[in-house]
């Protein structure tokens, strides 16, 4: 007998038991989706953290004001009332520490922008050349912001990210220009190479002032964050620990900073991650049991309620095997179906997620987990099904037939 | 072509065994129309079934085409009850989620017919039993006649030597049941197709051309049908 055929009559068996064998694969449906989701959320965070540090390199470190609390909350939360991080801070870790190559510090807030009749409200940084360097993001035109050190409070020029010159200056070139940022007038000195989406904000919408000025304009004390390349990618807990020192001694002693490096993100996020997989796999594991059960179950009902039929078939002439191997085929089918299914329903789920996110979190599902969990499935399928099937296979096809008795 | 020689069969039944047969000597040549007859609890089905290989005799030798088959495997078993032997039963037995051409084909399938083959097959086998404008209802969707003549053109459908009927005409009205034996008889006359059939009916017994009688596991009779009346 071909498998095709043997595939079909599996198919058929399954069909006239649709009521129970999607009772049976309610359980399944749920570890599943729990399974699928879980890989999602996982590949996603995974994903999150290499944006966050994309176009930034492996050897940065990002200085934040304020403590963070590393214990499930998400990185940017900061508890407690800091010290500035001042100009004078980011200069002295510049002159004292040998691990850094570039430190860029940056004021960061929103702000109206407009040239005459056309404005828009978009984030501003306050920053300085070394910013291009740090964050490998260079003017497709013109010349970014000067050096620290090189510019005053009354310096007043600009860098525009793609979309803001291109909204801003639809018809011509915005190279030259002048632009009101916040009330005061700024010349147009580099228009910014397209990047599209980064670290969770489009970096094409940015515009870019001078630092003192940045400072002006949201009337802060210090920098909203640095941003610090590391000489060498091994350097990055040494580094870190001896910004630590640096930043504590200037700021009396106290630790109201917090140095955040890819491996702390890592760690941070890990632990989130961890949480959820004890909780999801927790489900998917009891589900995966409990449809198990159920399809074991259907398995044995049907062996039981299709005694007749196995007899008729071995009466017919049909190989043990291939006895054990339909209702193996249909216990393993039961099994996949349900994988199809609960995978169908956590890529529904996610896709839901990534409208109520937004961005937020990058949430994937990756195609191997579909087909793990689908084999999984099946797998167990066959192996809730492999006792009641042998069962069938070794029946006597006399005592078979004769529980059919009666009517038909 | 079929020997049977001391065949017993004991039902281990707790303490005390049931002994269905008791040293049965049978043969029964190519060609031959058969009737296996007696008392309810005589045994009758037990010895069909072990001709049929449905089942193994505890003791004795059966030897079916000059094989010797007591003491052959499930798997050897099943194709013989597949090549050579074919069956209908009181009940009918069909597959009731197939159409009445499925549920011929089935034992194709088994032997490994291919599909077109399997289907023009198994509709002529439906078209010699008179169900040719039946081919696609279900068994629910047809008479207890109706559906034993799809029985009977599932067992014919595989060209067997042998076709074994445990009482085919039980369920049915004298009409119908007058149909399905005239059916066997045709195959008989025709292709030559061994007949075994169990019955209880003295009309039934009187149509086939000799009458095995049992009594409790032995042959009491055996001859033409009228003379063991
Ligand atoms: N599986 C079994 N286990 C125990 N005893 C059995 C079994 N099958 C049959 N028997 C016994 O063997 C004897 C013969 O049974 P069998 O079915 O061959 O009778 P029968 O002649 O076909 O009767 P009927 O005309 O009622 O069908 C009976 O006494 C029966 O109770
Ligand atoms: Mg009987």
């Amino acid at each position: 007998m071909s498998p095709l055929a043997l595939s079909r009559l599996a198919v058929f068996a399954l069909w006239d038991e649709k009521r129970r064998v999607g009772l049976a694969v309610v359980g399944v449906v749920i570890g599943v989706t729990s399974i699928v989701l879980l890989i999602s959320i996982g590949v996603g965070a995974r994903t999150y953290v290499r944006q966050q540090f994309s176009g930034i390199g492996a050897n940065v470190l990002v200085i934040l004001p304020g403590r963070v609390e590393t214990t499930g909350a998400m990185p940017g939360v900061t508890t407690g009332t800091p010290h500035p991080i001042t100009i004078d801070d980011v200069r002295a870790l510049r002159r004292s520490c040998r691990e850094i190559k570039e430190i860029a510090p940056i004021v960061l807030g929103s702000s109206h922008i407009s040239n005459g009749e056309r404005s828009r409200d978009c984030l501003v940084l306050g920053t300085t050349a070394e910013f291009e360097e740090v964050r490998r993001f260079h003017p497709a035109v013109g010349h970014f912001l000067p050096p620290d050190g090189q510019m005053s409070r009354g310096d007043r020029i600009c860098a525009l990210g793609h979309t803001v010159a291109r909204e801003l200056f639809p018809s011509e070139t915005a190279l030259g220009k002048k632009v009101k940022i916040g009330g005061s007038s700024y010349r147009v000195q580099a228009i910014m190479e397209r990047k599209g989406r980064q670290q969770g904000f489009d970096v094409d919408d940015l515009a870019f002032i001078p630092e003192p000025a940045g400072r002006r304009l949201f009337n802060a004390r210090g920098e909203t964050r640095v941003l610090v390349e590391l000489v060498a990618i091994e350097e990055e807990e040494k580094g870190a620990a001896a910004i630590r020192k640096l930043l504590k001694e200037r700021h009396k002693g106290v630790e109201d900073f917090t140095v955040l490096t890819a491996g702390s993100v890592m760690d941070i996020l890990q632990r989130i991650v961890a949480v959820l997989t004890g909780a999801l796999a927790g489900i998917a594991g009891v589900s995966l049991v409990v449809g198990g059960i159920g399809i074991a179950n259907v398995a044995i009902v049907a062996t039981t309620a299709r005694t007749e039929e196995v007899g008729i078939k071995k009466a017919l002439g049909a190989h043990p095997a291939w006895i054990l191997a339909q209702f193996l085929l249909e216990s393993g089918l039961t099994g996949a179906l349900g994988g199809a299914a609960g995978a169908a329903l956590a890529a529904l789920g996610v896709a839901l997620a990534k409208l109520a996110l937004g961005d937020a979190l990058p949430l994937e599902t990756p195609l191997w987990s579909v087909a793990l969990a689908i084999a999984v499935c099946a797998a167990i399928g066959l192996l809730a099904g492999g006792l009641p099937a042998a069962r069938a296979a070794r029946l006597d096809p006399v005592a078979a037939l004769r529980s059919g008795g009666g009517k038909k | 072509m079929i020997e049977l020689r001391g065949i017993e069969k004991v039902y281990p039944l707790g303490a005390h065994a049931v002994h269905a047969l008791r040293g049965v000597d049978l043969t029964i040549r190519p060609g031959e129309l058969v009737a296996i007859t007696g008392p309810s609890g005589s045994g009758k089905s037990t010895l069909l079934q072990i001709t049929g290989c449905l089942d193994t005799p505890t003791r004795g030798s059966y030897r079916l085409l000059g094989e010797e088959v007591a003491g052959l495997g499930a798997r050897r078993l099943a194709l013989i009850r597949n090549r050579i032997l074919g069956f209908v039963f009181q009940s009918y037995h069909l597959l009731a989620r197939l159409s009445a051409a499925r549920n011929v084909e089935l034992p194709l399938l088994y032997a490994g017919v291919g599909r077109s083959e399997r289907r023009s097959r198994a509709r002529a086998a439906l078209e010699e039993v008179g169900l040719g404008d039946r081919v696609d209802h279900r068994p629910s969707e047809l008479s207890g006649g109706e559906r034993q003549r799809v029985a009977v053109a599932r067992a014919l459908v595989t060209r067997p030597k042998v076709v074994l009927a445990d009482e085919p005409t039980g369920n049915l009205d004298s009409r119908s049941g007058e149909a399905v034996l005239e059916l066997f008889r045709q195959a008989n006359r025709a292709r030559g197709i061994t007949i075994i059939v169990v019955t209880h009916d003295r009309s039934v017994a009187c149509s086939m051309d000799r009458e095995v009688a049992i009594r409790d596991g032995n042959i009491v009779k055996d001859g033409a049908p009228a003379l063991v009346a």
